[in-house]
């Protein structure tokens, strides 16, 4: 298969990435090639039947109370910015999506 | 190289502390000298503190009349740096996170430290735990110590060639697909990825959830049984951890599970795509469990070949929405381009995650939004969730039949840098018999079985039923005492 420079833009609007020209027509074949292997699936007749998760565990609740984390300012000193224990971000005030 | 060093275990370290033949600070300092002189050339660990490590040890000095009572007393351990420790930077070897500092620690290594263990350095990964190189991390390749012109394999190379270069007594990987196993086969140590669910997530970047497990890297089989026995359990934080019950897997290793007797699965078709040095070691493998007493049975897992087509949908797809969190927001990197010429808060995700993520992840990132979006589906998602199952069932069929099953961990052994970098495919077969494992979320262990012919490590992978990681390493342990002891590489 191959993959339009369009189907490329729309995947990578989707997934929140902004491609260089040079790196969307390197996805173009990359996507292709990994997606044409794992087409195979359509080969199978998938006939599984039932629940089967990865955990059989089904009572991890835990008592629905406020706990404090051990340190606010370990979490927010990460923050690219900030402005004392608030996160900052520039203000985007009319927000458009770009095609 | 300190000859001490070169020839320390995890089980030796422990015994040297209870008789006080040397002291924690002695051991560490020993390690971070050793460290110091070999990691430029390896490129195993991004980032260390010797201050802290050393203040660690000398507090445990103190404590020396303790160390009998302490499961991991004194022993130094490097994490790889997909895991939090809290004041270490945390990376996932990507540019997203350079600056990144753990706020907490991960339920894992904090079992382990409570246990006496010493970290001494974050390693070096595949960016995300994404590859099977260790050649996708944004600080640079590391080095097989076996051979530096050679890959270490991934996505835990840098926990890996800790390991097999002594540069810790223990290590602390993740395997999503292969990434503990398939470089512990690559660099001649023992790698285990524990029953999904053994062990807590909790602390540990998530690559694909329902896939992730945490495991340790050691030189023998008993060093693993400790370190997981420490680090098992359930956790509140984890949902997804179990509450059976943890063996005391090093006390019943004394009294192993005998090989004799024992059913041992052998999977024939998928020696097909072996290189020869890894079937012949493999062969010889087999011969030493028949002359051992174990029996072997041809088991059949007939959906094995959808495996890698079923994980590469299920685990992208799972880490398309996981790294959705790194949007330079709350942490990690935000884009430097002027809001002006950002059109809106989307474009500042989108700028930012161009710019601070490698290459494979943006494809995966790329793939599994495909697989999961609309139109696409049922195609994808939906299919590779269904033939999950049946890999699942085919597994379940097979251990009716036998009591391990035991493959090559890997076709071949450590391919060069490049080798594989121009058909992902290529290096996505690299994994093809560890995927199946994570699918069945089975638990599998690598043991070092032999030396190719350009002298590089074969490893030998043993599956397992699930949470029976007892008989898992009783057997295994048996095969490593007749194998005998397996050379470190000359550092």
């Amino acid at each position: 298969m191959t993959l339009s420079k369009e189907q490329v833009l729309k995947i990578s609007h989707l997934a929140r990435l902004k491609l260089t020209d040079a790196e969307t027509e390197f996805y173009q074949a990359r996507l292709a090639r990994v997606i044409d292997y794992v087409k195979e699936l359509e080969k199978l007749e998938a006939t599984a039947s039932g629940e089967r998760g990865m955990s059989d565990e089904r009572e991890s609740f835990r008592a629905d109370c406020v706990s404090s984390f051990q340190s606010l300012e370990d979490l927010i000193k990460n923050a690219p910015d900030r402005d004392g224990s608030f996160f900052s971000i520039p203000p985007f005030l009319a927000t458009r999506d770009y095609q | 190289m300190n000859l001490l060093i070169q020839d320390l275990t995890l089980e030796r370290a422990l015994k040297g502390y209870q008789k006080k033949e040397f002291k924690p600070s002695e051991i560490v300092a020993a390690y971070l000298r050793h460290i110091e002189a070999t990691n430029q050339s390896l490129n195993s660990f991004l980032s260390l503190d010797p201050e802290r490590s050393l203040e660690k040890a000398k507090t445990l000095d103190k404590q020396i009349d303790s160390a009998a009572v302490m499961p991991l007393f004194g022993i130094p351990i490097a994490v790889k740096d997909i895991i939090l420790v809290t004041g270490w930077k945390t990376t996932a070897s990507s540019k997203i996170l350079e600056n990144y500092t753990s706020p907490y620690t991960a339920t894992c290594i904090e079992r382990l430290e409570k246990a006496g263990a010493i970290v001494l350095g974050k390693t070096n990964c595949d960016e995300f735990a994404m590859g099977s190189s260790n050649e996708n991390s944004a600080y640079g390749n590391v080095k097989n110590p076996w051979d530096t012109a050679r890959v270490p394999g991934g996505s835990s190379g840098g926990a890996a060639a800790a390991m097999a270069s002594s540069q810790c007594l223990g290590s602390i990987g993740t395997d999503t697909g292969g990434s503990i196993r398939q470089p512990a086969s690559f660099c001649g140590v023992v790698g285990l990825k524990p029953t999904y669910g053994r062990v807590s997530r909790y602390g540990v970047i998530a690559f694909a959830s329902s896939l992730d497990q945490v495991g340790p890297l050691t030189h023998t089989v008993w060093d693993t049984a400790r370190m997981l026995e420490v680090m098992a359990g359930k956790d509140p934080c984890d949902a997804t951890t179990s509450t059976q019950s943890v063996t005391q897997y090093t006390k019943n290793l004394v009294n192993a599970i005998p090989l004799k007797g024992k059913k041992i699965g052998i999977v024939s078709p998928w020696l097909e795509g072996c290189s020869p040095d890894v079937r012949s070691s493999y062969e010889a493998s087999l011969e030493m469990l028949k002359s051992l007493g174990a029996s072997l049975i041809e088991v059949a897992l007939p959906h094995a070949t959808y495996s890698l087509a079923t994980y590469y949908i299920i685990a992208s797809s799972e880490c398309s929405s996981n790294l959705a969190r790194f949007d330079g927001i709350h942490y990690g990197r935000r884009t430097r381009v002027a809001p002006s010429h950002l059109e809106g808060l989307a474009d500042l995700y989108s700028t930012s995650r161009g710019e601070g993520f490698g290459s494979e992840v943006k494809s995966r990132i790329m793939l599994g939004t495909y697989a999961l979006s609309s139109g696409y589906y049922d195609a994808f998602y939906k299919k590779a969730s269904e033939v999950r199952k049946i890999i699942q069932q085919d597994f379940d069929l097979a251990f009716e039949k036998c009591d391990a099953i035991v493959t090559p961990t890997s076709p071949s052994t450590a391919f060069q840098f490049g080798e594989k970098s121009a058909d992902p495919i290529q290096m996505y077969l690299s994994d093809v018999y560890t995927v199946p494992v994570n699918l069945a979320g089975l638990p599998a262990l690598s043991v070092p079985s032999g030396i190719d012919s350009n002298g590089l490590p074969i490893g030998l992978q043993w599956i397992g039923q699930s949470f029976d990681e007892m008989t898992l390493l009783g057997l295994a342990s048996q095969y490593e005492n007749a194998r005998g002891k397996f050379p470190r590489p000359n550092i």
